[in-house]
């Protein structure tokens, strides 16, 4: 699908567009922590829908990027990123407040956690379809048509009862309540930090911009955590729940999914292109056999990535 | 899916270091990968391999640090791990573009494209190793806390 994006933008090496994909994770790991906060003060159903909501508009923009630019394309889907942002920390919340008496709270944290790869590799495989089946900016359209659904039936199921406190009163008390300080400085710094990442390969580092960029995202990193060591009444990332162990097991953790992140866009990069790089198909790009081979491949693909999932479902 | 069951029986250290090390041995596989025949055998077993450790690797983290933290910290943290799972993969991402676009440099030509993707694989196998490291050491750290609290209760229990 990457692929196919990357022609109708006419760019020349599709793997820029991978800035597409890192740019909306690192939307989203960037805003989590404001939106579990944001829900906190405002009501997580509140948010949850808002973010239904926000995610289905820009996924509407996403698909219309076609008559667009490439930068459209990615810019939206960096704003998508920021709904999803919004559900991800709301949507526990509610389930926490709907969960059935007796069911243990930790099956519920790892179910929910368990969630997120499975949409992830649901996406993967709807998108394909989508994509073969009719054009790319159909697997947008339909994916804001599904969250508008979502967010309408939503807004009548979900019981607004699942509030935790009180609105604070003042605008002052909502800023301390909300950390505002702590949320600029975090936002930008891993905004910043990811955006030049992101950039570099579009534009290379020999870029000095780039390098003013992280610098001032380092300086803001380390402003964040002044802030939320000394400053912050309602700290975002209370020092005292950021224990060694903690810390050091979610740097294990983002190496594993900055692994999982590489892979899952280059390993099918690396298949897609096997009709350009396979030893059997290079001799006769255009015949009609070879073109079917390929596609057979792509099938093939598709059925052990589902095989695959199956695997992992039952075993 | 699978996972909540399977902790009730094991530990979230071991089953931790169990998803770091098929996320290792799953880019190992995609950088040996080659571009003939062979492939397909590589190429299924790396995608089993992959989303298995995916699968894990997070409601194994979520119980880990949540066993460690105190009550009123559960959100944060979970939350946190939430943050850092996609920061991570964006992040990873984002780097991988660099090293890609350093050592392929040039032409898009086949080689090239395949230098490019061969270096890429191997980076993604070193943050894996790295945090299979990390994963290996917090296990040993547990370890060790848990043999001296049961020596603790054996004296007690002697006394």
């Amino acid at each position: 699908m990457m692929n196919n994006i990357g022609s109708r933008f006419q760019i020349e090496n599709v793997n820029t567009l991978s800035a597409s994909i890192a740019g909306y994770d690192v939307a989203v790991g960037t805003f989590i922590l404001v939106a579990g906060r944001l829900g906190e003060i405002f009501g997580p159903k509140r948010i949850f829908i808002i973010g239904l909501g926000w995610s289905a508009a820009w996924s509407v923009i996403v698909g219309a990027s076609f008559y667009s630019t490439q930068s459209l394309y990615i810019t939206s889907r960096v704003a998508q990123g920021l709904g999803a942002a919004l559900i991800l920390p709301t949507g526990l919340d509610l389930l926490r407040a709907l969960r059935p008496a007796g069911t243990q709270e930790a099956i519920i944290f790892a179910l929910y956690a368990a969630m997120s790869p499975v949409g992830l590799i649901g996406g993967a495989i709807g998108a394909s379809i989508f994509d073969e089946l009719t054009w790319w900016p159909w697997t947008y359209w339909s994916f804001s048509i599904t969250l508008f659904v979502l967010g309408v039936t939503g807004y009548f199921l979900i019981p607004s009862a699942a509030r935790v406190g009180g609105m604070p009163p003042g605008r002052r008390a909502i800023i301390l309540e909300l950390d505002i300080p702590g949320i600029m400085t975090g936002i930008m710094s891993l905004g910043l930090f990811g955006y030049a990442w992101g950039q570099a390969h579009v534009v290379g580092w020999q870029q000095p911009y780039l390098w003013t960029i992280l610098l001032i995202s380092i300086v803001l990193a380390a402003a964040f955590v002044m802030i939320e060591a000394y400053y912050a009444q309602k700290p975002l990332i209370p020092s005292s729940a950021l224990s060694l162990e903690v810390f050091w097991t979610l740097v294990a953790l983002g190496c594993g999914w900055a692994c999982f992140g590489i892979w899952s866009f280059y390993t099918w990069q690396f298949v897609e292109r096997l009709r350009s790089t396979s030893p059997l198909l290079v001799s006769s790009p255009n015949s009609r056999e070879d073109r079917h081979a390929d596609r057979t491949t792509i099938r093939l693909l598709h059925i052990s990535l589902l095989l695959s999932l199956l695997v992992v479902l039952l075993s | 899916m699978t996972t909540p069951f399977i902790l009730r029986r094991v530990r979230p250290h071991s089953l931790f270091c169990a998803a770091m090390l098929a996320m290792a041995i799953g880019s190992l596989l995609a950088s040996t990968m080659a571009t003939h025949e062979t492939y397909w055998e590589r190429l299924f077993i790396n995608i089993i391999l992959m989303a298995w450790g995916l699968y894990t690797s997070v409601p194994a983290a979520t119980m880990l640090v949540l066993g460690v933290v105190k009550q009123r910290h559960r959100d944060m943290v979970a939350q946190l791990v939430f943050m850092v799972t996609y920061y991570g993969m964006g992040l990873g991402l984002a780097m991988a573009g660099t090293v890609e676009s350093n050592t392929m440099s040039g032409k898009l030509t086949i080689r090239n494209r395949l230098r490019g993707y061969k270096a890429v694989f191997w980076t993604s196998f070193g943050l894996a190793t790295f945090g299979l490291a990390v994963c290996l050491a917090l296990a040993l750290v547990e370890r060790g806390r848990r043999s001296v609290v049961q020596e603790r209760n054996q004296r007690r229990d002697s006394h």
